[in-house]
Parts: structure tokens; C-alpha cells; sequence
């Protein structure tokens, strides 16, 4: 285009698209809406829902670097830094909650992320599909269940003597050592959700095109080379999707499970930034505290889905921006 | 065509910043208009009841209306359940929105922190009720009275009868003597019995179903009723778990205060119980069994006709059901070791006394009408109705302050709706009222009479309920009782459930958690124990 300018003056013939484009913005925008303004509508609603409920609430996080009153209201306060940061980091307790709740949410994500996988290309190989509903209605039933009845059922099961499971570990229930908690709250917690995780996986297979099993097939693979070479990579774009959208929540270990499934012999492995927060906010009254650690809690899950969407546009193409 | 659609986008811009400024307003605004009328004209009054699960305002019989004809005011009735009470308590005080007046909700310290009450101590000559409470009771004075002198709750009295900790010990006396055993007095006698219940089939139905101690579970934040640290009793540090520092580990020694958790007498009563645990006479998993499970277990099997628990802590044989209660008995703590003097538990004043009885918006319209309405609740007739229902048919009055409670008040079932607000109620029973008939309360005090030497043993070393901390001591307080607890009850448990506490365990414990704040607590306690004897 550069060139055709120059050659002389104006040019020969006039490129819309080109003049389009440098034209000054206030106009471009205008265009811009309206032809796209049903788009806009359409998005609207959920837009005034975010800017609401997410981004004005967010003056909130000035409490983490005030002396809360409440008096002055959430504004008011006076200015104190990071004190309420340094506070957090410096109770004795700081240590073992990050261990907890990484340690927690490490192995959650990890198990969470890779058991739908499996079950989503298990379930695929099933051809009847009476049966196929029959298995996912089955797998994704217990996501219904709500958490407080959900631990009351682990507690059940692990009960000494009479729990289901809890007849075989002796005669202490499993909830009373801090090193098996984390165990057993990945565990229930894919067992509770890994059938309707799957479902989004099943549609990303439903897409693989036929013809690449006959050719594969007539290739000499098996069944486990289908899975590998046509089936995974189908998915995976979808699974780094789901991966990176994971790591967003990497620190958020589930308040309620956590706090429910507590006691006093596992404590030292189940204390966790949200139980925290919730005993010095909700309990103890200290609004800044609580938001300084819940903020810091937050900066960490940014980091890490910021970075996990780094590393996967570098390594695979894949990002979700 | 685009003229009008900007005329929708202004529209729609500014209906959503007219939505968002009034999210934002509903934080701070305090200004009410000083009239808020009914549509006949009357003043209208909104009250919160915090209620148990079987309380209603709908259900609680005509009595609720004699509060409307003594302030000659409509009341718009809230209710909070008390199991959703906590969160909600937070986000009034947060956003600044109390009711005009609310019944059993906040607390001093939270008036302290958060300014959203009316200083009560100004409006003391409007109400001749609540002055005579004072008169009386001095201690319910002092225990609402704030370190700047405001008053911004009432205290609730439930009377001399209700002067009962709920902190008992209890075995079951059949199977002591079918077994031609004595009532223990020391923990080596006790645990002798309890080897007894465990072998000898004390219920005789010849399953080894017995449970010779059921040990109520242990809080990951505080240590509460029926706590198995109740034992520390034995060992001559009386315990305060019904509402005090001691449920943090204060206690007094000698007109000092310290923190029992760092004690020797603390490491001795986590020993004992581990003997329980490990030798079988409690359930392996007492530690993490759900507080139901607890419960269940103390009316025992058969449908409450087999008693299978041997001693357990409770506050009256009621926790037995009706099947099996006849067979407890409330025993005197026993001496950790001869010659040790054993106490008991001293919530006496704090099963009598509440300090958040009543509290009243700062700036609510009809303040007049509140203070009157406040008033004729402390009254006699509205105090007893509000405590067991309706005169005439809940309770009879016999005339010179004389009251007999009906039967049916405790045949009442747990799916029954109570027709009263118990001992929730706003108001007072004043020592020279008697109150007939209050069978439940009246075992508590029996009950309670099992200890009085061991009570009387205690002498000056409590901490009295007109202990009232600074809003800044009381955070300082919060904190480093949150931080070592968090360490402490988990190692007890622990030691408690696995064993292994040994001279140099202990002392990294005590070494671990001293350095937590457990010094600084025991200063602000002494500083605010000293204020409230010169108070009271």
C-alpha cells in the first residue's frame, strides 16, 4: 500500500478497507457498533454483572493496607501499609498453613485435572450407548451431592469399625492424622466430581473425525494407539485450556470441605489460608487481617495461572490470552 | 435512529451508576428519620430475636403481645437462627446496620468495636426497672459496664436458681454399686473402675458394649464445655468453661493469672487421658468422632434402656433421656493424686448472667419508645412470661412474686415449639421472686451442690463475669489466643490419642507455645481482672 502512494500523489484506486482503518477512532468505534451493537447486547447483561460484582467490590482490598474502623467505613481508615502482610508472615502459623494449603491444592489440581482425562477417553471406548449413559449418569450423580452431607458421608465411611472403608485402617478413623488428610480430600474430591468434568472432554472427543480411526486401524494400531495418537491429541488443546483455567484456582483449597472435615488431631495438617481467613475475619473480627492473607492468597493464584498460560502459548500455541 | 440509541445509553449508564451508588450507600447510611410510624399512626419498632431451633416469634403464645400495649408501639419482629447467627452478626456490624433493637446478638466487645450502639447508661432514669436490677445485682452492672464507662448492652439475670455451672461429672451410680464399688476419689481409684466397667459387664447383657468414660470430642479453637480438660479440676486449677478466659487456658493463682496450658497440672491431665484412651475405657476415636455420635452414646442402646457409658461430663442427668437418667449421679471431681486438693468448676455467675441480653441502635427513630419498650421487658411480668410464656398458661402466678411453671413447659419434645424465650430472654429474675416448679433448673442446682466444698475451695482465685478488655486488648487477646491454641490443642490431642509426651516433648511444647503471646495475655487478663475487683 506504502508504495502505491508514493509513486505519485493520490492513488489509482481507493482501498476501503485501508482508508477504513485510518480513519480516526472515535469514528472507527462508531462503526465498530454499529455493526456489531446486537453482539455488544448481547454480552451487556454479563458485563454490568462483572463490573458489579467483581470489579466494584474490589475496593474492598484497600482494607488489606488500612486500620480498618468502622467508623470511616470501608474507605476510611487510616493508611498503614503492609502491615496486616508482615502480621500474616510473621505468625508462627504461616508456614504450616502455606505448606497445607499448597500441598492440598498441588495434589487436587494434579489428580483433579488428569482422573476426568482418563475417565472421559475410558468411557469414549464404550460403543453401546445405553450403557455409555448408563456409566455417565452414574459417575457424574455424586457432583450433586452438597458438601456438608458429603463429609458427613466420609466421616461415615471412615468411622472405625463400622465405616465402610473405616473397618480396615484399625481403630482410629483416617481423619485423625494430619499427613492423610490431604489424601483423603483429593480423593473424595474426584470421586465427587470427576464424572461431570469428564463431560467436557467427551465433547472435545465427539469431535475426533472417523476417518483418522479407519486410517490408524487399517495403519495396524490398537486400541491404546487410537487413545494415544488420535484421541489425545484431539483433546489436548481443551485439556490445556482446562489446565491453565485450574491453576487460576491452584490456592483454593474448598473453605467449607476443609473446615468441616477439621478436628483437633489433624489440625496440623488440614489449617488452610481459607479456614484462616474465616477464623480471624468471620470469627475474630479482624477484617483487615483477613483480607491482607485472602489478597496475598489471590496474588498467588494470578501468578500461577499467569504463568501457566505463558509457559503453554510458549510450549504448545495453546492460551487462553 | 442514533439519536435515540444515545438516549438509551444515557439512560442505561446512568440507571447502572444510580444502581452501584446505591449498593455503596447501603454500607454507611446511619441518618434514619427520629419518627418511624405504623400505618395507624403508632411508633414502629423493629427488633431482632437471636432464636434456637425451636423458637419462633409466630409460636410463642399471647404473652409477645403484652410487649406492643407497654411500649404502645408496633414491633416488626426479625429472626436470626443462632446456628446462622456468627456469619450474620459480622455483616451487620460490618455494613453498620443493627436493628433498632436486638435481643441477645451483641456482646460489649463488639459495641466496643463497632460504634454503632446507644450509650444505655443515659437513658438508666427512664428505666426504674433496669436500676433496680442494678441495685441488686451489681456484678450484672459491672459485667456490661465498658473500660470508658458506657454501657452499651444490658446483662440478662436468670436468678439465684439458675447460679449452676454446667460442668458436672457423672458415673453411673448402678453399676458402682452392682459391682460393690466406692465413688472414686482419686484418679487411681477411678481408673480401677473404670478397668471394672470395662471387664465386668456392669449392664449385664453380656456384650462388651460398655464405654467406661465417654470423652466428648476437643475444639480446634478454644476449649469449651464438656471439654475432657474439665479433669484439670482434679488437679486444683478451677476451670471456668461455661463463658471466661479459661476457655483460652487463663486461670488465678493465688491473685495472679496464668495460663494452664504451659502447666505441669496441664501435662498431668493430658497423661490421665491418655490412660483413658489407651487402656480402652474411651473409644479409640473420641478425638474425631462428630459431637452427635457423642451425645447418642450417653443414652445408651436399646432404645435408651441399656445404660453403656460408665462416667461421662455433662450438665445434668437430662443428657441421659428419661430412660436412663435415674441411674447417674453427679460425683465431686476426683484428686489427681492423695493429698491433692481437687476444685470444681466455677461458671456459676456465668450460668446466671449473659452480657448481651438487649442492644439498641445509636440514632434509631422512637428512641423514647425503645427505652420504654426496654424498660417494661425488665419488669416482673414480662421477665418471667419472656423466661417460661404466658401467665395462666405456661405459668401461674400465685401472687406475692410467687410463680409456679407448668408441667408441660418440660414435656415439651425437641420437634415442640418453645412458647417462651427461655434463657434468651431480656430481662431479669430478681432474688426475691420465686419461681416454682423449673424442674430442669432446679437439678442443675442440685446438681451443682455436689460441689459445693470443692466450689467453696476455689476461694477469690476466678475470674468474676465483670471482666470487660479494652476493644484494643480485646483484639491483642484474640489473636495470640488464636495463634497458640492453634498449636497447643493439636499437640494435646495428640499426646492424648497417640502418647509419646516425655520431659523433652513437653518442654519444647511449653517452649514452642510461651513465646506465642501466652505472656501478654496473662498481663491484659491481671490488668482487667484487677479492674473489675475494683469495679464490683
Amino acid at each position: 500500500m506504502e508504495s502505491v502512494k508514493e509513486q505519485g500523489g493520490a492513488p489509482a484506486v481507493v482501498d476501503n478497507v485501508e482508508a477504513a482503518r485510518r480513519a480516526p477512532l472515535p469514528v472507527r468505534l462508531g462503526r465498530h457498533f454499529r455493526k456489531y451493537w446486537q453482539l455488544w447486547t448481547f454480552a451487556l447483561p454479563a458485563m454490568i454483572f462483572v463490573v458489579i460484582f467483581a470489579y466494584v467490590p474490589m475496593y474492598g482490598l484497600g482494607l488489606a493496607f488500612k486500620n480498618y474502623d468502622p467508623r470511616k467505613g470501608i474507605t476510611g481508615g487510616k493508611f498503614v501499609g503492609f502491615k496486616y502482610f508482615q502480621q500474616f508472615f510473621q505468625n508462627p502459623q504461616f508456614w504450616p498453613i502455606m505448606r497445607n494449603t499448597i500441598n492440598i491444592a498441588v495434589q487436587t489440581v494434579a489428580f483433579g485435572f488428569i482422573f476426568p482425562i482418563i475417565l472421559a477417553l475410558l468411557i469414549n471406548q464404550i460403543h453401546s450407548m445405553k450403557v455409555k449413559s448408563f456409566v455417565q449418569t452414574i459417575t457424574y450423580m455424586p457432583h450433586f451431592i452438597s458438601v456438608v452431607v458429603m463429609v458427613s458421608m466420609i466421616n461415615i465411611f471412615l468411622t472405625p469399625d463400622s465405616g465402610i472403608l473405616g473397618r480396615f485402617f484399625g481403630e482410629q478413623s483416617l481423619l485423625a492424622y494430619p499427613s492423610w488428610f490431604a489424601p483423603i480430600y483429593w480423593i473424595t474430591e474426584v470421586w465427587q466430581h470427576c464424572g461431570w468434568n469428564c463431560i467436557i472432554y467427551l465433547a472435545a472427543l465427539s469431535a475426533v473425525d472417523v476417518s483418522l480411526y479407519e486410517a490408524a486401524k487399517i495403519d495396524g494400531a490398537g486400541r491404546l494407539r487410537l487413545i494415544w495418537s488420535v484421541d489425545l491429541p484431539t483433546i489436548l488443546p481443551t485439556c490445556v485450556i482446562m489446565l491453565i483455567l485450574n491453576l487460576g484456582g491452584i490456592l483454593n483449597v474448598g473453605f467449607d470441605k476443609t473446615y468441616l472435615l477439621q478436628n483437633a488431631l489433624n489440625q496440623p495438617g488440614s489449617e488452610v489460608i481459607s479456614t484462616y481467613v474465616y477464623k480471624m475475619g468471620i470469627l475474630n473480627g479482624q477484617i483487615s487481617l483477613s483480607t491482607a492473607v485472602g489478597l496475598f492468597n489471590t496474588l498467588i493464584n494470578f501468578f500461577f495461572l499467569v504463568a501457566a498460560n505463558f509457559i503453554s502459548k510458549k510450549v504448545s500455541d495453546t492460551s487462553i490470552f | 435512529m442514533t439519536k435515540d440509541l444515545k438516549k438509551k445509553a444515557v439512560t442505561a449508564i446512568a440507571g447502572v451508576s444510580a444502581l452501584t451508588m446505591a449498593l455503596s450507600a447501603c454500607g454507611g447510611s446511619g441518618d434514619a428519620a427520629a419518627q418511624q410510624l405504623d400505618k395507624d399512626g403508632k411508633p414502629l419498632v423493629k427488633v431482632m430475636f437471636q432464636s434456637a431451633s425451636n423458637q419462633s416469634i409466630a409460636t410463642m403464645g399471647t404473652w409477645i403481645n403484652g410487649l406492643q400495649e407497654a411500649c404502645g408501639c408496633t414491633i416488626e419482629w426479625s429472626e436470626v437462627q443462632d446456628s446462622q447467627w456468627t456469619q450474620q452478626k459480622a455483616a451487620t456490624l460490618t455494613g453498620g446496620n443493627p436493628a433498632d433493637l436486638s435481643i441477645r446478638a451483641y456482646h460489649p466487645s463488639d459495641a466496643q468495636k463497632y460504634p454503632f450502639f446507644e450509650d444505655l447508661s443515659q437513658h438508666l432514669d427512664q428505666m426504674p426497672n433496669v436500676q433496680a436490677f442494678f441495685a441488686q445485682q451489681p456484678v450484672a452492672k459491672a459485667m456490661v459496664t465498658t473500660p470508658d464507662g458506657k454501657m452499651y448492652t444490658l446483662p440478662r439475670y436468670q436468678g439465684k436458681i439458675s447460679k449452676a455451672s454446667g460442668q458436672h461429672l457423672f458415673i453411673n451410680k448402678t453399676w458402682l454399686d452392682k459391682l460393690g464399688l466406692q465413688v472414686p476419689q482419686t484418679w487411681d481409684e477411678l481408673l480401677k473402675v473404670m478397668e471394672a466397667f470395662k471387664t465386668q459387664d456392669p449392664n449385664g447383657n453380656g456384650k462388651a458394649d460398655e464405654i467406661p468414660y465417654a470423652m466428648r470430642n476437643i475444639s480446634t479453637t478454644d476449649v469449651g464445655w464438656w471439654s475432657p480438660f474439665l479433669f484439670l479440676n482434679s488437679t486444683g486449677i478451677s476451670t471456668q468453661f461455661n463463658n471466661s478466659p479459661s476457655r483460652f487456658g487463663g486461670y488465678v493463682d493465688n491473685g495472679t493469672v496464668k495460663n494452664y496450658l504451659v502447666s505441669d497440672q496441664f501435662r498431668e491431665v493430658v497423661e490421665f487421658l491418655h490412660t483413658m484412651i489407651e487402656k480402652g475405657y474411651s473409644p479409640k476415636d473420641s478425638l474425631t468422632q462428630e459431637s452427635s455420635k457423642y451425645y447418642a452414646s450417653l443414652q445408651g442402646a436399646d432404645d435408651n434402656k441399656t445404660a453403656t457409658v460408665g462416667l461421662a461430663i455433662t450438665n445434668t442427668t437430662d443428657a441421659f433421656g428419661t430412660g436412663l437418667m435415674d441411674q447417674y449421679e453427679a460425683i465431686p471431681w476426683p484428686s489427681s493424686a492423695p493429698g491433692v486438693t481437687a476444685v470444681a468448676d466455677h461458671s456459676q455467675d456465668e450460668g446466671a448472667f449473659d452480657d448481651y441480653a438487649v442492644a439498641v441502635r445509636a440514632g434509631a427513630p422512637n428512641m423514647d419508645t425503645i427505652i420504654k419498650l426496654i424498660n417494661a421487658m425488665y419488669g416482673e411480668d414480662l421477665s418471667v412470661q419472656q423466661r417460661y410464656g404466658t401467665l395462666g398458661d405456661w405459668v401461674t402466678k400465685n401472687g406475692d412474686h410467687t410463680y409456679t411453671v407448668s408441667d408441660k413447659f418440660f414435656k415439651l419434645t425437641a420437634n415442640d415449639k418453645n412458647p417462651a424465650f427461655a434463657d434468651r430472654f431480656a430481662g431479669w429474675i430478681s432474688d426475691d421472686w420465686t419461681i416454682k416448679g423449673d424442674a430442669s433448673t432446679e437439678r442443675l442446682l442440685a446438681t451443682d451442690e455436689v460441689y459445693k466444698d470443692q466450689i467453696a475451695a476455689v476461694g477469690d482465685d476466678y475470674f468474676p463475669v465483670s471482666i470487660v478488655p479494652s476493644d484494643e486488648d480485646a483484639t491483642t487477646l484474640s489473636n495470640n489466643s488464636a495463634t497458640y491454641l492453634s498449636t497447643a490443642l493439636p499437640k494435646a490431642a495428640d499426646w492424648m490419642q497417640n502418647g509419646g509426651l516425655d520431659d523433652a516433648s513437653w518442654k519444647a511444647y511449653v517452649d514452642g507455645i510461651t513465646p506465642m503471646g501466652i505472656e501478654e495475655n496473662n498481663q491484659i487478663w491481671q490488668k482487667w481482672l484487677d479492674e473489675a475487683k475494683k469495679k464490683a
